[in-house]
């Protein structure tokens, strides 16, 4: 087992590892910018260590200078969080030329999945069901109006190195293709360096469904069951939900193990998950993330299994300590993602908490790094903390969140907490009927 | 951790050795363990390390605490104006080599750009210069020891 893991991230995430290093005995150091010195991850970590100046670039990206973090504090492993440099392959291969142990999968792995065509065509190759779509990369015009038109519009032009909502054009008639293609393959040279597309056939009403998966890296590997994140506002996620609404056992059971056999032949290690479109019943893999996620709270309070702790198990060599019968599903849970945001326009608001007091009680969990008193920095994402609760129905679920959010308060920014509660007022969310498109339809409606 | 390393003794009644009491706090301090206690002819001794715990969630005092690195200065307190501060995480020397002399004493005068110390990180040294011409009036680390970013390194005053 580690003696001492960096935490090579920030904000809530890294206050959710240090907690799990905590109850492992674990000695941590958090690594921050100087704009983060006052985090309370940093402050509660046993060391701390100053590694560069606010931009990410300069500091949480800093390959170097986090490499040499660990140098001088002994640290034997890496926990990389999500964001960031978690899904760097080069980031996990020069902690493992170090002999650091990077928690989380294979390099080979992250690459794997960091390729959306190669992950296409691995998740094909184990036997996940596909989007219809170009299976590789578009080179031309035509090529690309033959595959659209043999597929059907509306379609979809994706960045190869893209993920995570980022680098789509929509082309909802056959004159809006060459259009979306060069725009798309701009902007996916702008922020990735890389211009590949493909194509997709884009779904009218999908469900966006995702299955938590854990590997040994030798061969084994259990599913814990699916995620719903259908509510998104450009493409990022802000309520999540666990079980799915939209499931019944059965279909959970089966794409569950669909994912856990091909997590098996791949000899995955770590927590992964495999993203899926749903529609009509069928199941379209989109993409999979080689790394924790933002909602895998949703997964920990419906298991009781804590998937931080599960991970550094793994990364330090231990096998899978459960099988997937001893995984069993209690009751319902939904975590809001709370930004520091206008909760209409979504504009950002950095400035300084002044009150804080989150809200608690039977099934009640706050994932935050905030308190009274704290400055948020300007050159982050705007998350400030999860709120998750759980219960026995979805029912109660809705009642309880209903409950939680208010009571929370956070005064001295804007938060989105009021979306939320507005949210819970809708016959739609409250019957758990919403795709993927709802969110920013209801949004246009108000 | 806000960790104080005062033993701290509770007796039960009757007299007491304090040669092992004394024994006793050594040993802590020694293995590292925070509490011990023995009972001993008839009497339990009891010695443990202080540890504060932040009374409310977010006192001023935990704040401070968790820095092995960098303890001395943060990026918040006003410097000298002639403070350099490291551009980089690494562990920092004050001669080129084991053994040779420093490169800078107190009092040195330094030109622009010539070299005031080293700090390593992964095999590399990096030879880390005087922003401007003047003399030493501090140095602010010890040989060897490990740096993080901005941490203050010396003051060169100008002139």
């Amino acid at each position: 087992m580690f003696d001492k893991i960096l935490i090579a991230n920030r904000g809530e995430i890294a206050l959710r590892i240090e907690r799990a290093c905590k109850e492992l005995g674990i000695a941590t150091v958090a690594v921050h910018s100087t704009a983060d010195a006052d985090a309370m991850h940093v402050r509660l970590a046993d060391e701390s260590v100053c590694i560069g100046a606010p931009p990410a670039k300069d500091s949480y990206l800093n390959i170097p200078q986090i490499v040499a973090a660990c140098e001088i504090t002994g640290a034997d492993a890496v926990h990389p969080g999500y964001g960031f440099l978690a899904e760097n392959a080069r980031f996990a291969e020069i902690l493992e030329e170090h002999e650091i142990t990077f928690i989380g999968p294979s390099p080979e792995h992250v690459k794997l999945m960091g390729n959306k065509i190669q992950a296409k065509e691995t998740a094909k190759a184990l036997g996940l069901p596909l989007v219809p779509g170009s299976g590789g990369a578009i080179t031309d015009l035509q090529e690309a109006q033959a595959i659209a038109s043999d597929i059907g519009y509306p379609v979809l032009v994706k960045a190869a190195s893209g993920g995570g909502g980022r680098g789509m054009k929509v082309a909802h008639v056959e004159n809006e293709l060459e259009p979306a293609l060069a725009t798309a393959r701009i902007e996916a040279k702008a922020s990735f360096g890389d211009d590949t597309v493909y194509l997709e056939k884009y779904l009218a009403h999908p469900r966006h469904i995702e299955v938590q998966v854990l590997g040994d890296g030798e061969g084994n590997a259990i599913h814990l069951g699916e995620r719903d994140c259908s509510l998104q506002r450009r493409h990022q996620k802000l309520w999540e939900e666990a079980p799915s609404p939209a499931l019944n056992v059965n279909e959970r059971m089966r794409i569950g193990e669909t994912v856990a056999k091909a997590m098996r032949e791949l000899r995955y290690r770590g927590v992964g998950t495999v993203e899926f479109l749903y529609e009509g019943g069928e199941f379209y893999f989109i993409e999979m993330n080689t790394r924790l996620q933002v909602e895998h709270t949703v997964t920990e309070m419906i298991t009781g299994i804590d998937l931080v702790i599960e991970q550094i198990r793994i990364a330090a060599g231990a096998p899978l300590s459960l099988k997937q019968e001893d995984i069993r599903f209690h009751g319902h849970a939904i975590e809001c993602r709370i930004n520091a945001e206008d909760p209409r326009t979504f504009r950002p608001s950095p400035g300084t908490i002044t009150h804080f007091h989150p809200p608690g009680g039977l099934g009640v969990r706050v994932d935050s790094g905030a308190y009274a008193g704290y400055t948020i920095p300007p050159y982050y994402d705007s998350l400030i903390g999860k709120l998750i609760v759980h219960a026995r129905t979805r029912n109660e679920c809705l009642m309880r969140l209903k409950r939680a959010l208010g009571e929370f308060v956070v005064d001295g920014i804007d938060t989105t907490i009021p979306l939320f509660k507005s949210l819970l007022a809708e016959p739609d969310i409250a019957d758990g009927q919403y795709d993927i498109h709802w969110l920013e339809s209801h949004l246009a409606r108000s | 951790m806000a960790e104080e390393r005062t033993p701290q003794m509770t007796k039960k009644a009757g007299s007491f050795d304090s040669d092992l009491i004394r024994e006793l706090a050594e040993l802590l301090s020694e293995t590292g363990l925070t509490e011990i206690e023995i009972e001993h002819e008839g009497q339990r001794v009891r010695v443990a390390r202080n540890v504060t715990v932040g009374v409310g969630a977010l006192s001023a005092d935990v704040a401070r605490a968790p820095r092995e690195i960098g303890d001395r200065g943060t990026a918040d307190e006003p410097h000298h104006p002639g403070t350099l501060l490291s551009p980089m995480v690494g562990t920092a020397y004050r001669s080129p080599e084991p053994g040779a002399p420093p490169f800078v004493e107190i009092g040195s005068r330094v030109a622009a750009g010539q070299t005031i110390l080293i700090i390593e990180a992964m095999k590399t040294m990096n030879h880390i210069p005087a922003p401007h011409a003047g003399t030493v009036l501090a140095v602010l680390i010890d040989d060897g020891q490990p740096v993080e970013f901005a941490e203050p390194l010396a003051v060169i005053e100008k002139g």
